[in-house]
């Protein structure tokens, strides 16, 4: 992923509501409801945290858990295919505005309690000694278009710079 | 929205130096916003708090009527795969637009079941209120189950029940609601395949209008509201939903234990017990339900409980044992467990069992007590100051007709109580001469350890009786 500094940043964390933010999103529909390949899908940037509660270098992950007489490969056959659109075609409009209100929601969600602020202050005391850029984070994710959406998918989403884990149990052998 | 920063660095580097923590200052006052309860003609419920902590808003809107008990024996499970594919499309919004539309206001809507009601859960950015409201009563009203959401929701459900199956904990919980409640809907976990895969789009749309009705339901809306604007809101939405017929209450009564009794599901090769012990208790409306709640804080629910220190901190059995007092409309249950290593099956059955009694005979310690104390209420405080939070606890106090004060009396009520409260609590519902002990694990290394205990009735994963 880009470095949280660069201005690729904002793009690379709507580009993923896009793909992985909801049931609505690009993934979840193609490959849950449309190929019903999958049970399930979920995913981001910092899987376990924000986009703001670490530094350094980061990853995008998704996890999904595909069905049984199905592959793997099948699986990322229809990924790609869902970012080659992108990287063709682009975004809507609408997904972009879209993806900017549950970007929003989401956002405000982590403040709601106490311990959720606490944590997003003390991780800009820690990795930025400036807590007060939490009044300010939103800004350059609602300026985001959608020309900078299909820049990021092609420069980041790309075959040489992504690990695949398939994880399949070991068959059990009959008691 | 702006959010005031005030970081006193000088506070920070002293409170590091500090050995020991300091002592909670006083309890601050709880500043509970106003609730307003309303009606709407075709009988619906409306509830509204503004909390406005963030500009968004969580509205939970619970079907009282459409329970596991409902439509159960023609039927057994369809609350549960209603609530679920129910969000999947209605008459007029196709399932992928009804997830375009929650995306296009940070909204989620989804819907659950259980033993005493089906709840919608739903929140949005408070600006795209109607939207959310128009949502939920189409859903509520008009879900289509389409064929293909049907059987998707069908065929992983059965994956589900399968991979449970082969679950310890799953298995142990199952054998302990059908042990504890018998055939009383309470003790339904999950319907057999069978029961699933017959289920249709006729069914399930039947069930919505006979169970999904405004005259037993009601809705719940906190968050950054204007109640009189919110409520106009909710009375456009929500007003044309016809009224229906109360299904009579299917609920009988739960039968009664008369004897410590093991049920014991075999698993052979299994390398741990999986333990859980408990008995039925009181139903949510009890005046014990308070001093039951924390006796059970100080036997195991709590890190800091009997259960833990005995058997994780001082014996090593266990990593996290743990118990909860859990009540329903009807009754309740209190239930300890824990998952340990073949060789001390029996060991933690008598600690789990000497630490009951322990409470049965003995007051706990006055310490022990406050910790209890301001364990929940603190807890309590936490769980308020959220919008989901504060929702569902307006939406407990009415699904379970408890007192309108509940909300207020609560830090009062845990903090009068006193350790006689909590040891006769303990006498009356840690009912150890008539628990049900359910234990998941290989019958042939443990049996030598359990049979002291109690008779037994052997089980198989599917929940047949099987013969040792």
């Amino acid at each position: 992923m880009p470095p949280q500094n660069s201005p690729d940043f904002p793009a690379m964390a709507l580009l993923v509501q896009i793909l992985q933010g909801d049931d609505s999103s690009r993934w979840y529909q193609r490959l849950v409801k449309e190929k019903e390949l999958t049970l399930d899908l979920s995913g981001g940037l910092n899987y376990f945290g924000n986009e703001f509660d670490y530094t350094g270098p980061m990853i995008m992950t998704t996890r999904t858990t595909y069905k049984l007489g199905h592959t793997a490969d099948e699986v990322l056959r229809e990924m790609d295919a869902v970012v080659a659109e992108i990287t063709s075609k682009g975004v809507t409009e609408k997904e972009i505005a879209d993806a900017k209100v549950r970007y929003r929601s989401n956002f405000y969600s982590q403040l709601e309690s106490s311990f959720g602020k606490t944590h997003l202050l003390s991780a800009l005391a820690l990795f930025r000694d400036n807590p007060q850029q939490i009044n300010s984070l939103l800004a350059p994710f609602e300026s985001v278009t959608a020309a900078q959406v299909k820049a990021a998918a092609a420069k980041y989403l790309v075959a040489t710079n992504r690990t695949v884990i398939d994880r399949v149990p070991e068959t059990k052998s009959e008691e | 929205m702006r959010i005031l920063v005030a970081i006193v660095l000088l506070s920070t580097t002293i409170l590091a130096q500090q050995k020991t923590a300091p002592a909670p200052g006083p309890a601050r006052p709880l500043n509970l916003p106003k609730i307003t309860e309303k009606r709407l003609p075709n009988g619906l419920t409306v509830v509204l708090a503004p909390l406005p902590n963030v500009p968004k808003m969580t509205s939970i809107l619970t079907f009282k009527s459409a329970t596991t008990a409902s439509d159960r024996s023609a039927h057994p499970g369809i609350a549960q795969i209603a609530a679920s594919v129910a969000n999947e499309g209605t008459d007029t919004r196709t399932s992928k637009q009804i997830k375009e539309e929650l995306r296009s206001i940070g909204g989620t809507l989804s819907l659950g079941s259980d033993a005493d009601s089906t709840s919608m859960n739903a929140s949005a950015l408070s600006e795209f209120s109607t939207t959310l409201f128009d949502l939920m009563s189409d859903v509520a009203q008009h879900p289509s189950f389409p064929e293909t959401e049907v059987k998707l929701a069908q065929e992983n459900t059965i994956q589900q029940i399968r991979a449970g199956r082969a679950d310890p904990g799953f298995l142990a919980n199952e054998r302990f609601q059908k042990a504890v409640f018998g055939n009383h809907p309470y003790g339904f976990v999950v319907p057999d395949e069978k029961s699933i895969s017959a289920l249709t789009q006729a069914d399930l749309k039947a069930f919505v209008s006979k169970y999904y009705i405004p005259n037993a339901a009601h809705l719940i809306v906190v968050g950054d509201i204007d109640v009189d604007k919110t409520f106009a809101e909710v009375e456009k939405a929500f007003g044309s939903w016809k009224s229906g017929t109360v299904p009579p209450d299917e609920n009988p009564p739960v039968p009664q234990r008369e004897k410590r009794q093991i049920y014991f599901v075999n698993r052979p090769g299994s390398i741990q017990s999986a333990i859980y012990v408990g008995n039925a208790s009181i139903p949510r409306k009890d005046k014990d339900y308070f001093a039951i709640r924390t006796a059970d804080t100080i036997y195991g629910g709590s890190f800091y409980s009997r259960l833990t220190r005995n058997i994780r901190e001082t014996k090593g059995y266990t990593y996290s044992p743990f118990s909860s007092s859990n009540t329903r409309a009807k009754t309740g249950s209190f239930m300890a467990g824990a998952f340990v290593r073949n060789e001390v099956t029996g060991p933690t059955l008598l600690e789990m069992f000497y630490e009951l009694d322990r409470m049965r005979v003995l007051p706990v310690t006055d310490e022990e007590l406050s910790a209890a104390k301001e364990y929940s209420t603190g807890n309590f405080s936490v769980e308020l100051a959220s919008q989901f939070g504060l929702a569902s606890r307006i939406n407990s106090v009415y699904t379970f007709d408890l007192d309108k004060s509940f909300i207020n009396d609560f830090r009062p009520k845990i903090e009068a109580l006193t350790t006689s409260d909590i040891q006769k609590a303990a006498a009356k519902y840690f009912d150890t001469y008539r628990a049900a002990i359910v234990i998941v694990g290989d019958w042939d290394k443990v049996k030598d350890q359990v049979t002291p205990f109690g008779e037994v009735t052997m089980y198989d994963a599917e929940g047949n009786v099987v013969t040792r």
